[in-house]
């Protein structure tokens, strides 16, 4: 007889037997083998050490006063643990779930700082060339606005010429009231004189002017020209009788040169 | 307190539902709970480690260390699993832990002076039968270190503990056939172990 074979089938009478299945014959086989085979008797007897006590018994079986014990003595170690427990504010034990749920915030706070820092870099870059074209905008304007009022500065002088030469040919005489008057609706910085005729009514007026005139008019600038505000401001400066009477074909003639 | 003193794992006195409540509560902090748990399932436990141990005393620290370890991870417990499973994976664990502990005693000292250190005088019955009974587990524990992992973990759930095979291949994801096939030749390593073992005292 193979003896592997018979072990084989005493393994499952084994198994037969602590279930509870086997017949009074597999049992008689079991007992022969395990006569004959001193390893099969050892696991029988192994089975049979094992399966001494049912749980059910070896619950029966538990001495008096263990199972009562249990609880006070968790509790009385549970108490010496809470007194030497130290703060567990740092402590990560038993928190193991923060540690990457702190690794992936430290992760996220540094990707979003490198998001961040390059946003920044690139609104940093962005703002240099923006400064740099408002500048070159500004320079643009400013030459833009220079031309501008020159220009406007001749339109100007031109309307006022011709407004305040039309208004002075209305009139034979006109006081020197209401010369300043009439100058005034002009704007202050249009030039109503031009440098030549500037000259030509110092040198004129020069002749025939009160004496105050002579000082007043020999100060004024004539570079390029005369504006009305500069005349208002001479014929206020005037020291003379503001009723004081002019002919407007002597103003006109020397004002058309 | 919904338990029953002394019901035991594999009762039905306690169900699985009112252990689940009691570790919820127990889980939120509610130390009447947790008393309430410890005082049904305590007395099963004890048995459960007795099978690991054949020593009452040792059964009754490892059980203490099971409520306790239970009062610290407790809300590693799924509640939509069984809280007795749960249970009895956490105290079985304790249990390997104190086998392992064993073989390494035994591995360092081997011979008379490791089953030493594994005796307990404690028991009923007759002494020297109990003696020999305990003689003979401590010998079983020691060579149970020198299976394999898989013939070990079965042997342990099928034979130790007397569980039933299909649930044991079930929780371990075996086919049954390879449990049964790793358990037979556990079971022949280990007897011839023993007897080697038995030879040379």
């Amino acid at each position: 007889m193979n003896k592997g074979i018979d072990c084989d089938v005493f393994q499952d009478q084994l198994d037969a037997l602590k279930a509870g299945s086997l017949s009074d014959e597999g049992m008689a086989q079991l007992r022969l083998h395990s006569d004959s085979c001193s390893e099969c008797a050892m696991s029988l007897r192994v089975h049979e050490h094992l399966t001494a006590s049912t749980s059910a018994d070896l619950e029966m079986a538990v001495p008096d006063g263990f199972a009562d014990s249990i609880w006070p003595g968790v509790e009385a170690e549970l108490a010496v643990r809470r007194s030497q427990r130290p703060d567990r504010r740092w402590d990560l034990r038993g928190r193991a779930w923060l540690l990457p749920v702190m690794a992936a915030a430290m992760l996220a706070l540094a990707v979003a700082s490198g998001l961040v820092f390059t946003e920044l870099t690139r609104v940093k870059a962005r703002e240099r060339v923006l400064a740099q074209t408002v500048a070159e905008q500004q320079r643009w304007l400013a030459e833009l606005e220079e031309r501008t009022s020159a220009n406007t500065n001749v339109l100007a002088a031109g309307l006022a010429s011709r407004g305040w030469a039309r208004a002075l040919t209305r009139r034979e005489e006109m006081s020197i009231a209401e010369l300043g008057e009439l100058l005034r609706r002009v704007p202050a910085r249009a030039t109503v004189l031009t440098t030549a005729q500037a000259e030509t009514l110092m040198g004129v007026v020069s002749l025939w002017a009160p004496p105050g005139w002579k000082q007043a008019i020999s100060e004024i600038e004539v570079g390029d020209g005369v504006r009305a505000g500069e005349l208002v401001e001479i014929l206020e400066s005037l020291d003379v009788d503001r009723e004081m009477t002019l002919r407007t074909s002597r103003i006109l003639g020397l004002i058309r040169g | 307190m919904c338990g029953v003193r002394g019901s035991g794992i594999g009762s039905k006195m306690v169900v699985d539902n009112d252990l689940r409540v009691l570790a919820i509560a127990c889980r939120d902090g509610d130390r009447r709970s947790y008393e309430a748990l410890v005082n049904s399932e305590t007395r099963a436990l004890i048995a459960f480690a007795y099978r690991y141990t054949r020593d009452w005393e040792l059964a009754r620290d490892l059980t203490q260390d099971t409520w306790l370890k239970v009062y610290e991870r407790i809300h590693r417990w799924d509640p939509t699993k069984s809280f007795r499973a749960w249970l009895l994976a956490v105290h079985r664990n304790g249990c390997l832990d104190h086998l392992r502990r064993a073989w390494v005693r035994y591995e360092a000292t081997p011979g008379d002076e490791a089953m030493e250190g594994l005796r307990s005088v404690s028991g009923d019955g007759n002494p020297e039968e109990e003696l020999e009974r305990r003689e003979f587990h401590e010998r079983l524990v020691t060579v149970l270190g020198e299976l394999s992992e898989s013939q070990r973990q079965v042997f342990v759930r099928v034979d130790l503990e007397q569980n039933d095979q299909q649930e044991v291949a079930d929780a371990l994801g075996m086919k049954y056939t390879t449990l049964r096939t790793t358990l037979h030749f556990g079971r022949r390593r280990l007897a011839a172990l023993l007897r080697s073992m038995e030879e040379a005292l």
